[in-house]
């Protein structure tokens, strides 16, 4: 039995859905909290619809939301836990881009080169 | 089973935390409505802290060393600030996993080494200097720099079974029993170091016959100060050393890399069955790996970075002879 996944960013995305944003807007507000995230419009639209699913946020609101205030609410109220979640999150990217770089350039430098120099350099000094 | 035993079942592992993996049981027999409220109270919880960080960190390519949820539960006491304790043998990779686990989390990464140490005192609290111009004064230890700093820091504490005074672990044990600072003396009125909540405490053990003598075990005291867990470090499996062996020495020929992975297997096994004093490590598996991609035979770099771990006595049925023989084996 499959179960949904929880994302650091959904508590966020939450809040702005409830005041009614539309999914491109709340992503923006989730990148002001998380900058370096990679969720779009198109990963909250996702989550819109399993929260209206689930009956967690309305479908109708009285007034035109303010993506500033919305903003700065959400800045305000996340959670320690998302915000550690979300840098392990970068974190662990960066870590394997770590390993792949390595793995390039220990591809890329030519290593006979770098022998002959230091060997020519040797040579010179006796 | 009637219909009211299964729903209490089902209610009963619902409030136990536990998760069904598999319903199917169950749901024979119960109507649509029934099974539609049992999917909806399955699919509905309530998100944790290992929840989210399931759903959204993805194990790095160079976390060879645990299973995934060890990974997740390691990031959870991190958050926590539970401080852990990793245990193994030596050149398992335990110092690295502190490094992955530090750049992972974002936190500043200090390492300190408990057998390098000459002073203890010095090391962790700090040293008395003198100026000519502010006469006698105090200077911190960068320990003490580690606890305050504002971002948290990520404390290593490697190798702690290599401190045989005592001492270092005696001004640490406050620290770790959850003690919100450190004090720089013994007096009623010494001065003393805030440690930032968001500081974490990584801590290294080698534990084994030739590391701790008769006892193979830690300090039980020890033990007890790491309340996040005990992770026991094991060699990594033939496959994934030779996955992190292609990663470190990219220009390693394949089949030499896993000679060098079925050479450690070999050894391991006859330290397990207690024929040898010592096992073969990752960390030497990866120098013969750089000896090799610099041009040394695989026989002649295995002799070269493994014997010296193996005593020369007389006779033909020594440790030295044992490895001799596999690592000729490697060469036919």
């Amino acid at each position: 039995m499959s179960r949904k996944k929880d994302l650091y960013w959904h508590k966020t995305a939450q809040l702005a859905l409830e005041y009614g944003l539309r999914p491109v807007d709340v992503s923006r507000v989730v990148k002001e909290v998380f900058p370096e995230t990679e969720v779009n419009g198109r990963h909250i639209g996702a989550y819109k619809r399993r929260l209206i699913t689930n009956g967690d946020i309305p479908t109708e609101w009285l007034y035109k939301p303010n993506i500033n205030s919305v903003t700065s609410e959400a800045i305000e109220k996340v959670l320690d836990e998302d915000m550690f979640v979300y840098n392990c999150s970068i974190g662990s990217i960066k870590q394997s881009l770590k390993c792949f770089e390595y793995k390039m350039t220990a591809e890329i430098v030519d290593e006979m080169k770098e022998v002959n120099v230091w060997l020519e350099s040797i040579e010179k000094q006796e | 089973m009637s219909l009211e035993k299964k729903m209490e079942d089902l209610d009963m592992s619902m409030d136990s935390g536990y998760t069904r993996v598999d319903g199917s049981e169950l749901e024979e027999g119960l109507s649509d409505e029934a099974v539609e409220k049992m999917e909806k109270a399955e699919v509905e919880h309530t998100p944790t802290v290992m929840s989210k960080l399931q759903g959204s960190v993805d194990t790095p390519e160079e976390f060879k060393f645990a299973d995934k949820m060890t990974f997740y539960s390691m990031l959870r006491n991190i958050y926590r600030g539970k401080s852990i304790l990793i245990t193994g043998p030596s050149g398992c990779g335990k110092s690295s996993l502190g490094k992955i686990l530090a750049g992972i989390t974002n936190k500043p990464f200090y390492a300190f080494n408990f057998g390098d140490t000459m002073n203890p005192s010095a090391k962790l609290l700090g040293d008395t200097k003198f100026d000519k111009d502010r006469g006698t004064w105090f200077k911190p230890s960068r320990f003490v720099s580690a606890l305050k700093d504002k971002r948290g820091a990520f404390i290593m504490l490697d190798e702690v079974t290599r401190d045989r005074t005592g001492d270092l672990g005696n001004i640490l044990m406050p620290v770790l029993d959850g003690q919100k600072y450190l004090a720089l003396d013994e007096s009623d009125t010494a001065d003393t170091v805030s440690i930032d909540k968001g500081a974490f405490f990584f801590a290294t053990a080698n534990i084994g016959r030739e590391y701790l003598g008769a006892s193979h075990d830690l300090d039980r005291a020890w033990k007890d100060r790491f309340t996040g867990g005990i992770y026991e470090l094991e060699y990594l499996p033939a496959n994934k050393e030779l996955e992190l062996l292609m990663i470190r020495t990219p220009t390693l020929d394949r089949d030499d890399g896993a000679h060098i992975t079925d050479f450690a297997r070999r050894i391991r096994e006859l330290y397990k069955a207690e024929e040898l004093n010592t096992a073969v490590s990752t960390r030497m598996c990866l120098t013969t790996a750089e000896l090799v991609v610099d041009g040394m035979t695989l026989v002649d770099a295995l002799k070269h970075v493994c014997l010296p771990f193996y005593p020369i006595v007389a006779g033909d049925d020594t440790e030295r002879v044992r490895v001799i023989q596999v690592i000729q084996s490697m060469g036919e």
